[in-house]
Parts: C-alpha cells; structure tokens; sequence
C-alpha cells in the first residue's frame, strides 16, 4: 500500500510538472494565470462549498436530498459532454506508463485523478460537498463516494468513447450530434424558463412516489438526514453505493489494459473499401481538363483533408442551427422571416469567412512542402478555394433551402443561393489575401481533430506569433469582404424587384462578374504576398531543429 | 535451443490482429548472457513479438517467459527486470532529459542517490553534456531522443534489454560508445534482444540471430549454424542469407521491376 501510495504521488507530481511546464511555455498571460489558478481555484472551491452548505441548512431534508441528486444527474452528462468534446486530444499518460513496473490499477488510479481534476467536476463535487455538509459531516464523508463514482465513470468514459469513437464517421456524427445537441439544449432552456416554475417544480418532487429512494442516485444520498425513504431503500444505498464506486475502478483499470493492448476494438466495425478497375480520371478529360492538373490535384487534396476533419461537420452543423433556430424561437417563423432572409445570406457568408481566410499559410509543414513544388501559385489557391466552393455549394443549397421553406419564402431560393455563390467568389478572393498576407496559426478545429501531433506540427513550423495588430487587420477585412460580397445580393435583390425574371441575363452575369473580378484582384495580390512568406517560413523552419 | 535458464522463451506465440495473423506458432528461446539479433523484413513480426515479450501487448495464444517470469500472468514483475527501447521512444516532450531519466529510475522503484549516480554516467555515455541533458526533450533531435530512450532504458540495470531499431540517427562515435557499453554488459550476464534493418551491424554484434518471416521463424542459432543450415559458404554474408530465406524470388529484380526508370 505505501509502495502505491508513494508512486501514485510520483505519477501526479509527474503531470502537474508536465502542465505546469506547458503553460510556462506559453506567452506571460498564460503564466502569470497558471500561477494563480491554483490558489484561486482552491479560495473558488472553498468558498462554493461554504456558499451551498449555507443554503443547504436552509432547505428541507427531502429538497436537499433531490438537489443533490439532481446536481449529480447534471454531472454526468456535463462530464459526459466534456469528454466526447476532448476525445482525439491525446490519450494521458497511460501509454508512456506501461513500459514501468506500474500495476493497471495504479497507472488508472492516476489516471483518472489526475484526468478528473477540471473545472467542471471540481465545481460539481464541491457543490455536491455543499449541499451534503448542510445534513451534516457523516452525508459529506458519504458524499465523498459519489464523487469517486464520478471519477471513476469518467475515466472509464474516456476510455470508451475514446473505442468507440475510433471509427472516423461514427467520431463526426457524435461530435456533430453533441454540438447540435448542446445548442438546442441551449435554446430548449430559454424557452422553458417562461414555462415552468421553481414552486411548480418543487410540487412535482414533493409528490414524487417512494421507489424513488430504491434509485442508484439515491444510493449516494443515504446518508442526508431527515429524508423519510423506506429501510429496504436505505440498505439499497448502502450497499449499492460503494459497489458501484468499486466497480466504475475495477472495470475501468480492466477496459484501460484492453485499450493499451489494442484489444478495445473499435465496436462500430468499418468496411474496408477497395477500388476495384481502373480510375476513371475526370480531372484528364475536357472540360476539367481546361484547367492545369496541378488545380485538381489541390482540390482534391483539399476536399480528402476537408472530409477527414471531424471538425468541420460540426462546424457546418452548428452554423446551421444557430441561423435557423433562434429566428424561429423567438418570432420570426413564417411570411414575416422573408425580411430575414438577406440578413441570413450575409451571416452565413460570414460564416464561413474563417476557412476561406484560413486557404494557405497556415500550417508550416505545408507551406514547406509547396516550396518545394514547381506549381504555380495560383493554381494551388484556386484549388483549395474550389474545393471550399464545392463544399459550400452544397451546405448552402441546402440550408438556403431549409430557410426558404421555414420562412415561407421558397420562391427565393435560387436567387439566394446565386448571391451567396457570388458573395462565395468574393470571400475566397479576399480571403486569400488575408491568409497570405495576415497569416495566423489556425489551431481550432485542426489541431483539435489531429491531436497533439497537429497541434506540435503547427506550433513547430506555421506562422509567426502574430500580434493582436494581426486580429484588427483581419477582422476589418473580415467587414470588407463581407461589403464587397454584399454588392451581389443588393444587385440581384433590387434587380429582381426591377426587372422581374429577367434578373438572370443582367444582374447575375454582373454579379458574377464583380464576383471574379475581385477574386482575380484579391489572389493576384496574395501571389505576390505568399512568395514573400514562404521565404520567411522557410528561413524560420531552417534555423529550427537540435543539431 | 536448450538452456536451463533462458532469458526468453516463447511457445507456440500467436498473435492475431482481426482476421490478420501476425505471429504463428512461434518458438524461440534466448540464453542469458546472449547479444541476440532478430530480424526480419517490414511486417514479418518483430515489434509485435518485442511488444508481446515486454508486456505491451496481450499474446493470442501461447505461452511467453522473460527473466522467469510469465509475461501474461506477471506482466509488473517483467518490466521490472526488462529495459525497452521502442523504435521510436515514448518521452516526455517538456521534461528535460535529466528529469527524463530521473522519473524513469524513479518509476522504476530507485533510490534517489542511485538514480543520481547512474545518471551521470548514462548522460556521459550518450555523449550529453549539462547543456543538452538541461534542455527540454522537445528540441532534442532523433538521434538525441534515442539516446535518452536508451539511457531511461539502462537505468535500473535491466536483465534484459529490448532494443527496436536503436542505432538509427545515432552518431558513429556515440554508437561506438554504446557498442562497447552494451557488450560490457552481456559480458556481465545481461541479455539484449535486438532488432536491426541494417545487417553489418547485427553481423558484427551479436552472439545469436533469429530471422523472421511472415511470423515464423526461418532460421535461428549462431551465424555458422545458419550458414550451415542453409548450405551456405562459410564466407557468405548476413545479407546474402537473410534475401535468401526470407524472400529469394526478388533478389536482383530491382532493376527489372523499375524498368521505366531507366
């Protein structure tokens, strides 16, 4: 026991020296805020359980005991949503571990305490320490188990989402489920708050029937006086408490050695797709062939790496709902939306405005990689940017569609989407100014999607620091864009009101015009900017390395 | 293939991944106090036999000992005699490489003074001066890595050593350092099991080979055996013997096989 104890203390003081290192390498905010936090955080959390033990005495036992419960059916699923949100992020420490003569149980036990120590469930366990010290010190001690049932079951979640999500779709749809879900939860909650009552939802519980007390989150709240539960509920809880606690751990020191021995095979299996023939090379045949391979290539490239982001279904998802959805909650639904619908052509323009500001120079590695290419700079904007086009023609179709049906206004759709495909040009053309000439590290969705290795890639090579001058320039831009591809929607909306269905030979071919005359203009310039930038890159990448 | 005390012995080791079999029927024995080579080609099977033999990895079927110890039933007590070192080691990126080595003794259950004293001399021995020992892992280069690998995986003096691999990107002078080190240390009982690509190398080190193929054993014993087992010169080079077991259809077809390239 003290020989686990002793490397238990070694395998934590191992990781807070690891973060503690981490954020000394960061910029002096970063350092001066991991310097405080840990003061803060314990002041924070002492303070939290005063606070809620106060308001705790204050209740009665029955509410405290559902308050209690309730706080712990919450943290679940916020602990819950916390780990699908960091799945890919690295997997701990456990796979560095298991070459050392450490037992699975202790390597897990580390694991999961030193994996468990965020803001969400230290908030959530000193507020169920509150809420349990108001009934007295032994329902604190008893509470103690319900936060190692937490920890436990949590890593036992990272163990098994992290399995279960090894399948790349299965990985995009639940992070896209989650996002969605998380901002309809959102707007779901706005939208009871005027429904339902506090005094409404305390009668409810009041007349909750007694099985409830036989319930597995009741078992955590035995110990709360007062609480008039049946004696078979209170051996149930007894019982049933430190058992679950005892199991989340075993099992969880079990699944961990599977996981480390690849044995935790993916549970959603994939097919392994084989091309069978020869390809069938579109990019060789006319008209694609007008353009030089070297534009499809990209293309393709880029769409191949766009496909394997799980980021960007969830951030194409999100942008979906967060257009159509608080319209229509808050009044906006039916004929009265038509008004809304050029407004949401220029919000969905904007966007989409990051990735388009984000086609090149962004990563360091890749741009070292182009250097080496003969290819024309052009050639590889107009690849990337048709490859964003593409995915946008059809996010756009069908959101647009979706709106124009919600909104009443279906009539609209093809007129809409024209806009928002010149708009498109405009964005692209001045985005790939904006990302040859402001280029800033653009570590969301990527690096999150790649793990630590994207995210060590793009802090080894990718662009200098950039200041925040670099963020003002680029937000400013970010506007210009948006004026400038507002010029085709106004064309065509004041165009159609004019001259009725012949808006489709005048107003779209001078749409369409501004549109590829500011993106020749915007990649002109950004041609001009990116050799430039490469030579800097370059020369940053060259004096890097240990010798 | 009889020894009373074997620092490994493998029997019957399978290791099916899916539907994939990486490792059939495998039967090898290493003695103790052996520099012993295994090679083979890209996916014959050696890292996934080494990650069986350390631990890393659970055997299909099978039974595996390492130092007496049973891998699957006592897989703490192996570690705790083994030392590893992966093709590509597992390091802390923002530790330096003295408090690299300093957790790996520590981790391994060594007083503090004698992680210490080792540590000096394993810096010494790769070649690190305080300057590079003080910097952080994440700017070491690979060869430096290696090295720190190789000196976390000396550092409780380990009676067997698992080496992948583990000259690649290290300096001649140091691989002579390590060379010497290593064979002080096989000539004072410990065993090293070792993978290479590069034949001269395991021609010139070791005491016994093993090769490998399609996660069988071809052919194993001392280099004479080999030679012998295969009707060979007495004069024939590793190279030569290894194309031949392992792959004898495609050797000097390379030049035939690129043919648009000249």
């Amino acid at each position: 026991m003290t020989a686990f104890v002793g490397k238990l203390r070694l395998l934590l003081g191992l990781r807070v020296t690891l973060l503690w290192r981490r954020a000394m390498q960061r910029g002096w905010l970063v350092r001066v805020g991991a310097a405080l936090a840990a003061p803060v955080a314990v002041l924070f959390g002492l303070g939290l359980i005063g606070a809620t033990a106060t308001a705790s005495a204050e209740m009665l036992p029955t509410h405290r005991a559902f308050a209690a419960m309730g706080v712990l059916a919450a943290l679940h699923a916020l602990v819950f949503v916390e780990v699908v949100s960091r799945v890919g992020r690295g997997e701990g420490m456990a796979a560095a571990l298991y070459p050392y003569p450490l037992s699975p149980l202790l390597i897990h036990t580390a694991e999961a305490l030193g994996g468990a120590a965020t803001p969400t469930l230290a908030t959530g366990a000193a507020v169920l320490l509150g809420l349990a010290l108001g009934s007295g010190p032994v329902a604190a001690a008893w509470a103690l188990l319900a936060v190692a049932w937490l920890v436990g079951v949590r890593q036992l979640a990272v163990l098994g989402i992290a399995a279960l999500l090894r399948r790349r779709w299965v990985r995009d749809l639940a992070l896209a489920l989650l996002s969605l879900s998380g901002l309809l939860f959102w707007f779901g909650w706005i939208w009871l708050g005027d429904r339902v009552s506090v005094s409404g939802l305390v009668a409810w519980l009041d007349a909750a029937p007694a099985t409830v007390w036989y319930l597995p989150p009741a078992w955590f709240v035995v110990a709360f006086d007062g609480v008039p539960r049946p004696p078979g509920a209170a051996v149930a809880g007894l019982l049933g408490a430190p058992l679950m606690v005892a199991a989340a751990w075993v099992v969880g020191a079990d699944f961990q050695d599977r996981v480390l021995f690849g044995e935790a095979a993916p549970l959603v299996s994939g097919r392994s797709r084989r091309r069978r023939g020869p390809r069938w090379h579109l990019a060789d045949r006319l008209p694609l062939a007008l353009l030089p391979p070297a534009v499809w290539a990209t293309a393709g490239k880029e769409l191949k790496v766009l496909r394997r982001d799980p980021f960007l279904l969830v951030m194409l998802a999100s942008q979906a709902v967060v257009l159509i959805v608080p319209p229509l909650l808050f009044g906006l639904g039916g004929p009265a939306g038509r008004f809304w619908l050029p407004a949401f052509v220029l919000l969905l323009l904007l966007a989409e405005q990051g990735p388009l500001f984000n086609t090149i120079a962004t990563e360091g590695r890749a741009l070292r990689f182009l250097a080496q290419q003969p290819t024309p700079r052009w050639q590889v904007l107009l690849g990337k940017n048709l490859a964003f086009y593409s995915l946008y023609a059809v996010f756009d179709a069908a959101v647009l569609g979706l709106a124009c049906w919600m909104f009443d206004a279906p009539d609209r759709w093809a007129l809409l989407f024209a806009a928002t495909g010149c708009g498109l040009l405009v964005v692209g053309g001045v985005g790939n100014l904006v990302s040859a000439t402001f280029p800033i590290p653009w570590m969301g969705a990527r690096a999150a999607a790649g793990g630590t290795r994207a995210a060590a890639a793009a802090a080894e090579g990718g662009v200098e620091q950039p200041g925040c001058g670099t963020a003002i320039v680029r937000t400013l831009m970010g506007q210009v864009s948006l004026m400038l591809a507002a010029v085709p929607l106004v064309l065509l909306l004041f165009g159609h009101g004019l001259l009725g269905e012949r808006v489709w030979v005048t107003a779209l071919p001078a749409s369409v015009a501004w549109g590829v005359g500011v993106w020749i203009v915007g990649t002109a310039l950004a041609v001009g900017r990116l050799d430039r930038a490469e030579e800097r890159i370059l020369a940053r990448l060259a004096t890097r390395g240990a010798g | 293939m009889s020894d009373p005390a074997p620092a490994i012995r493998c029997q019957g080791l399978v290791k099916d991944f899916g539907s994939t079999r990486a490792v059939d029927h495998l039967d090898l024995e290493v003695p103790a106090g052996e520099f012993y080579g295994f090679l083979g080609p890209n996916g014959a099977g050696k890292s996934t036999v080494i990650r069986i033999l350390t631990g890393m990895l659970r055997p299909s079927a099978g039974r595996v000992e390492v130092a007496g110890h049973d891998v699957v039933v006592d897989p703490v007590a192996v570690k705790a005699t083994i030392g590893v070192l992966p093709e590509e080691p597992v390091l802390y990126e923002r530790l330096t490489g003295r408090e690299m080595l300093w957790y790996a003794g520590r981790l391994h259950g060594l007083p503090g003074a004698t992680v210490e004293a080792r540590l000096g001399d394993l810096l010494g021995l790769m070649g690190l001066d305080d300057r590079d020992a003080d910097r952080p892992i994440l700017d070491y280069s690979m060869g430096m890595r290696k090295k720190i690998g190789l000196a976390a995986a000396l550092i409780h003096r380990p009676r067997v050593l698992f080496l992948d691999e583990p000259f690649n990107g290290i300096d001649a002078v140091t691989s002579r350092h390590i060379y010497e080190a290593l064979t002080a240390a096989v000539g004072g009982g410990m065993t090293v099991f070792f993978t290479s690509h590069v034949l001269e190398v395991a021609e010139s080190l070791c005491t016994r080979v093993g090769i490998i193929a399609e996660g069988r054993l071809r052919a194993w014993g001392t280099l004479d055996e080999i030679r012998a087992a295969a009707g060979a010169e007495p004069d024939t080079k590793l190279g030569d013997l290894f194309v031949d077991l392992v792959d004898p259809q495609t050797r000097g077809r390379g030049a035939e096989l690129l043919g648009w390239l000249a």
